[in-house]
């Protein structure tokens, strides 16, 4: 348990320290909730429910936590790099506290992103009670522990971050656009609907306009089952890689 | 008591290469113990198996007394590494990665402070104690890299190359940096080299070739199982200062480059003898030892130098053989 803490304070220091870093992962999500959310929102004609700005809110949450968390899982190619993971690895640290300890730091950093995209809320008209948020942040965190598990895992197959264009067309974002988080379900093309019914992101994308906005396409048992079940298989390939590298 | 660290009958594979083949060999408790070879002898694999990075092919690996291969953790407690290639964290201070590791070692947290403080100043860094890494040279990373891997107090401190790479001044202060921090912390100190000149600082060599143990001794005696020293005269008559050393002493003197050059042995008692029974006035004595790198050409046939381009292939052979590099 102490090593996991020890791990965990080390990367929040280091996030949150360089604050440069600190702003310009907030901005992106920010500006996309601007443009897509307003710009966009504007063109898209609506009748009852909420506003297409208000509807674009958790999916672009959503996209804070996939790119912050795939991300942060994947920055363990450069502790590997720069020698700092052997370091821990010779230490009578056990194997998994380290891979647990990323999984809870990334979550926690891109928690505190997610967040920041949700302070944005008013400017949406919406109008939050705590109930709300808490339950939103819950599935911020878990969503965002599964994600960062799929970051180490993919991190464990790579030797340096030459690779990462390649991750971030081919992985993450398809994982972002084939989620929902963009556009309603009900009338999409057949080969549309497979991508997304197939992408854990998009029982993330449910759960959080569930909590926020009321609407739904799944029930939200079937995707908090879908969000756990991806955590808790991707983390589990996670740290065998790990423990087997 | 038994010995720091044991090993018998070490071996690790890598597919087709034998990197070490067999080695055995004990380390005394307070030892500074050398492991000396060119490169790709197998001395970061040997130093990586008794980290417990890598498992041995076969062989046994004892520290304290307790196997590491079956105990893996209690042994890491007890070690101390400074890595070869730099390991430190970048972006935190020189305080946070002493700190850091003196956490994950679980040492206690009032002791934390006060450490980091008494290595920080050992090694001179204190008064860059709250600079991040980023801004540091090659030496002050390497001395902090030294003060870290002793803040959990190891009964082992084991050195990889701890001075590749740094230019000539900057090693000297690194080896009085560890030789000062042994004599005050009294661990075990195991060392890989190849800078040859850097080995006497050991108790004990082990000099190491193609995975094996070739000779394994006190540096002095290994010198003296070169031979004998080497004294150069220079004289006002060098063919009578010749003959007369010969007749006298019944030593090897030959006349050499404008001087006399006696190869014998204890040389230091012998030239005040010379000069005290040839009455051939001198203008200048010079009195050489044979060196570690004459040991390991007189065990090999060729220089540690020569054999790191040999070395260099072998290390290309384990790697075209192996793709994939193990943790």
């Amino acid at each position: 348990m102490g090593a996991i803490k020890v791990i965990v304070l080390r990367e929040l220091r280091i996030y949150f320290r360089d604050k440069s870093y600190v702003i310009s992962s907030i901005f992106r999500p920010v500006l996309w909730l601007l443009v897509i959310g307003f710009g966009v929102g504007s063109a898209v004609a609506h009748g009852k429910g909420p506003s297409y700005s208000q509807f674009v809110l958790p999916g672009i949450i959503a996209m804070a936590l996939l790119f912050s968390s795939v991300f942060f899982g994947m920055s363990i190619i450069w502790d590997r790099q720069f020698g700092f993971l052997k370091v821990i690895l010779v230490s009578p640290v056990p194997r998994e506290s380290v891979v647990i300890a990323k999984m809870l730091s990334g979550a926690i950093i891109s928690t505190f992103q997610g967040t920041i995209v949700l302070c944005m809320a008013p400017l949406m008209k919406m109008h939050l009670n705590v109930f709300q948020v808490v339950a939103t942040i819950l599935i911020m965190f878990v969503s965002s522990m599964a994600l960062t598990s799929l970051g180490i895992l993919i991190a464990s197959r790579m030797e340096s971050f030459e690779g990462f264009n390649l991750i971030m067309n081919f992985v993450i974002m398809p994982m972002f656009f084939f989620s929902g988080a963009l556009f309603p379900l009900q009338n999409i093309p057949v080969f549309l609907k497979w991508m997304v019914l197939v992408n854990p992101v998009t029982y993330c994308v449910d759960a959080m306009r569930y909590a926020l906005l009321n609407v739904h396409d799944f029930s939200i048992y079937a995707d908090c089952g879908v969000i756990f079940g991806f955590m808790l298989i991707v983390g589990l390939l996670a740290s065998f890689n790990f423990k087997r590298n | 008591m038994g010995p720091m660290i044991r090993i018998e009958e070490l071996v690790k594979e890598f597919k087709a290469v034998r990197a070490v083949d067999g080695i055995s060999f004990d380390v005394g408790e307070g030892e500074v113990f050398g492991f000396l070879g060119p490169n790709g002898a197998g001395k970061t694999t040997t130093i990586s198996m008794i980290c417990t990075l890598i498992r041995p092919t076969s062989g046994r690996i004892e520290v304290n007394g307790v196997d590491a291969v079956r105990h893996p953790g209690r042994v890491r407690r007890m070690l101390g590494i400074i890595f070869q290639d730099p390991s430190l964290d970048e972006r935190l201070t020189a305080a946070e990665n002493i700190e850091f590791q003196a956490r994950l070692y679980g040492v206690r947290s009032s002791e934390i402070a006060p450490r980091v403080k008494e290595l920080l100043e050992l090694v001179k860094l204190d008064d860059r104690a709250g600079s991040r890494v980023k801004t540091f040279s090659g030496g002050m990373r390497r001395r902090l890299e030294v003060a870290r891997g002793l803040v959990h107090s190891p009964r082992v401190l084991f050195l990889d190359e701890p001075t590749l790479g740094l230019d000539l001044q900057t090693r000297q202060l690194i080896w009085n940096h560890i030789t000062m921090l042994h004599r005050i912390k009294g661990m075990t100190v195991f060392m890989t080299t190849h800078y040859i000149e850097e080995a006497v600082i050991c108790d004990r060599i082990a000099i190491v070739d193609h995975g094996r143990i070739i000779a394994l001794d006190t540096p002095a005696n290994l010198i003296a199982s070169v031979g004998d020293d080497i004294i150069t005269i220079e004289t006002v008559d060098t063919e009578t200062f010749a003959d007369a050393a010969r007749a006298r002493f019944s030593v090897d003197a030959a006349v050499f480059d404008g001087g006399v050059r006696i190869t014998a042995p204890g040389g230091a008692e012998l030239i005040p003898r010379l000069l005290r029974e040839i009455p051939v006035p001198i203008t200048s004595v010079n009195l050489s030892k044979p060196t570690l790198n004459d040991v390991f050409i007189h065990l090999t046939g060729r220089s540690v130098r020569d054999a790191e381009i040999g070395a260099s292939d072998r290390m290309r052979e384990v790697f075209r053989h192996a793709p994939r590099r193990r943790r």
